[in-house]
């Protein structure tokens, strides 16, 4: 017998959302008629480690807003048992927002980025696509505000944050699907790619301070963004693993990543729709930059089986074999992940809540357009709450049997 | 809850206890005390009175938004002069305030206006309270103002001649305002109610 899976969720809960879909009126785009596959979906091929086949993990899809197929969240072990290798964070059918905005199409962003005019492609991996989500968040109110008032957030979020590729030391655009919903009324889904600091530039993981210029980024003409892509580097493996001397290694001090996007949706004449600015935290990415290394990549793993780490640390227990570092056994795979919610600002008390803006999230217009992507905004101004969010997921480890790198 | 507000109401709690226990006390007074408390042992009255109260007070914000009561310390400051026998009139002024540890904000409730306190019945000592006038509300950059009125009742007891130590209820409540955090609107149709309980010693 062959098992059909319709995508994330069941055909039927597909069919009572595209009925609440055409019934809702705060949000929520419809559900189109499939009409294609973007250039995201089936792209993952198993590996030597993993049991699902491709016609498995492909089973779990989303239909975009503009009808094509793309991959979405699935769990690391299918129901029946087969392991992807990969996970892809929190399984959002928790959220109390998914019954709203739906399974999300991981790629939707970079999908049109070339019709939009950009004049060059970006397409990510697939293992790179991260969810988290907190309901009920008690948000933080600047200026005093929060001794007077109180305002919960539910929050859906999917970062493009692969750590296991040089593809971060160089490109800062990724794509990053963000919905809120706060009980004051203030609320957005956004889907963009985020320029994360600058092209070709990284900041070092353990010294803000130490800018790394680490090549040309991909696609060159990568827009600088606000905020930075803090990655670790050989200089901060020197301090606070090699050096450690007598003491104990610290990885989690050596090793972690720190993406802090500034995001923003906003019209064809500037005016600022939303922005918002989560940063992204990674822990024991297997990667870090080294530009004595070939391609500037070098691998956690290996600090392992020489100096002073072996057997300490995150190394304890690693057989006396090495490990290669796209093995499960390795514990560095980046699968400790939190997220800083930090502020969220909206300006749309006119409306719509419908827009449309290029990939990149600028030029927002009522209507689609060629290269067009699709925006949700609700019908409100919070500029004077200064609204900030909380870490969401500091105790939470997405490891799961057969998962490894690349992730 | 939040646990830090929680833990910020005991001391002002502890303060509830205390007002309400002297508040009893002056509710019933010793035998042997003339009931004649609306004059104060005062033969006829005239002049100008002035009154200082000090208690607890529960103060909340009231909209969609806002956050739940909070407790705090009062004080108020009143003068005037005697309209009849029976009837004072005056200016009052006062506030309260809340500190709000884990956010490290304090809460301030400012308040003035008229205020007229009267006797139903001369051997009584009970009075009836109602004043209005302005109550703000002030925590950090965020402010609120607004008109209010207040209603409440008391209860004299003589000390000494012109003397008068007493316990009151009052509740302000204040609404159709906007609460701002410095020039932008946060929220509308926002109301403001301090439920005060207090003691005071009044002289004349």
């Amino acid at each position: 017998m062959t098992r059909e899976r319709v995508g994330y969720p069941r055909p039927l809960i597909l069919a009572a959302l595209a009925v609440v879909a055409a019934c809702d009126t705060t949000s929520g785009p419809e559900i189109p008629e499939m009409i294609g596959d973007g250039v995201a979906y089936g792209i993952w091929t198993p590996g030597p480690h993993d049991t699902c086949t491709q016609a498995v993990h492909d089973s779990y899809f989303a239909v975009g807003p503009d009808g094509l197929r793309y991959p979405t969240w699935h769990p690391p072990v299918d129901p029946g048992g087969c392991a992807s290798g990969h996970e892809h964070g929190r399984d959002p059918s928790g959220s109390d927002l998914f019954d709203e905005v739906g399974p999300i199409p991981f790629g939707y962003a970079n999908q049109h980025l070339p019709a939009s005019g950009f004049g060059a492609v970006r397409n990510e991996d697939h293992v790179g696509h991260k969810v988290e989500w907190e309901n009920d968040m008690e948000m933080r109110i600047g200026d005093g505000g929060g001794a007077a008032l109180a305002v919960r957030c539910d929050v859906l979020v999917k970062m493009h944050q692969g750590t296991h590729s040089p593809d971060a030391f160089t490109n800062n655009m990724h794509e990053v699907a963000y919905h809120l919903r706060c009980s004051d009324g203030t609320g957005f889904s956004a889907t963009l790619l985020t320029p994360i600091g600058e092209g070709g530039e990284l900041i070092s993981g353990c010294d803000r301070e130490r800018h790394l210029q680490a090549g040309v980024p991909t696609p060159p003409n990568s827009p600088d963004g606000g905020g930075q892509r803090a990655i670790p580097d050989a200089a901060c493996v020197a301090e606070h693993v090699l050096a450690s001397g007598e003491g104990t290694p610290r990885f989690d001090q050596a090793l972690r990543e720190s993406w802090e996007i500034h995001a923003e949706l906003r019209t064809s004449d500037g005016r600022r729709l939303v922005a918002f600015n989560p940063y992204f935290q990674v822990l024991d990415p297997s990667r870090y930059y080294d530009p004595a290394a070939e391609g500037s990549l070098a691998r956690p793993i290996d600090l392992c089986y020489e100096g002073v780490a072996v057997g300490r640390d995150r190394c304890e227990g690693l057989p006396a074999e090495p490990v290669p570092w796209d093995d499960p056994r390795s514990p560095f795979k980046g699968v400790r992940r939190f997220v800083d919610i930090n502020g969220n600002t909206v300006r749309n008390t006119d409306g719509p809540n419908v827009w449309y803006t290029d990939p990149l999230g600028r030029n927002a217009r009522t209507e689609p357009f060629p290269g067009s992507v699709r925006q949700w905004v609700g019908r409100r101004n919070n500029e004077g709450l200064d609204l900030h969010g909380p870490v969401i997921g500091r105790s939470r480890d997405y490891d799961a049997p057969g998962v490894h790198a690349p992730g | 809850m939040n646990p830090a507000r929680s833990s910020s109401r005991r001391p002002t709690r502890r303060l509830v206890w205390v007002t309400l226990t002297i508040s009893c006390l002056a509710a019933f007074p010793p035998d042997g005390v003339a009931q004649d408390v609306a004059t104060s042992g005062k033969d006829v009255l005239d002049g100008f009175w002035l009154g200082v109260t000090a208690g607890a007070g529960a103060a909340r914000l009231t909209c969609d938004l806002c956050a739940p009561r909070d407790l705090g310390p009062s004080v108020d400051i009143a003068a005037g002069a005697y309209a009849s026998p029976r009837l004072r009139v005056g200016v009052e002024a006062g506030g309260w305030t809340h500190l709000e540890e884990e956010l490290e904000v304090r809460e301030t409730v400012y308040r003035a206006g008229v205020t007229a306190q009267l006797h139903p019945r001369a051997d009584s000592g009970l009075q009836l309270i109602g004043g209005f006038g302005w109550s703000g509300y002030r925590a950090d950059a965020f402010r609120y103002d607004a008109a209010r009125v207040t209603v409440g009742i008391a209860w004299d007891l003589p000390l000494a001649a012109g003397l008068v130590i007493g316990n009151s209820i009052t509740i302000d409540a204040a609404s159709f305002g906007s609460l701002r955090n410095q020039d932008v609107k946060v929220a509308r149709g926002v109301g403001l109610s301090v439920v005060r309980l207090g003691v005071y010693l009044r002289q004349g």
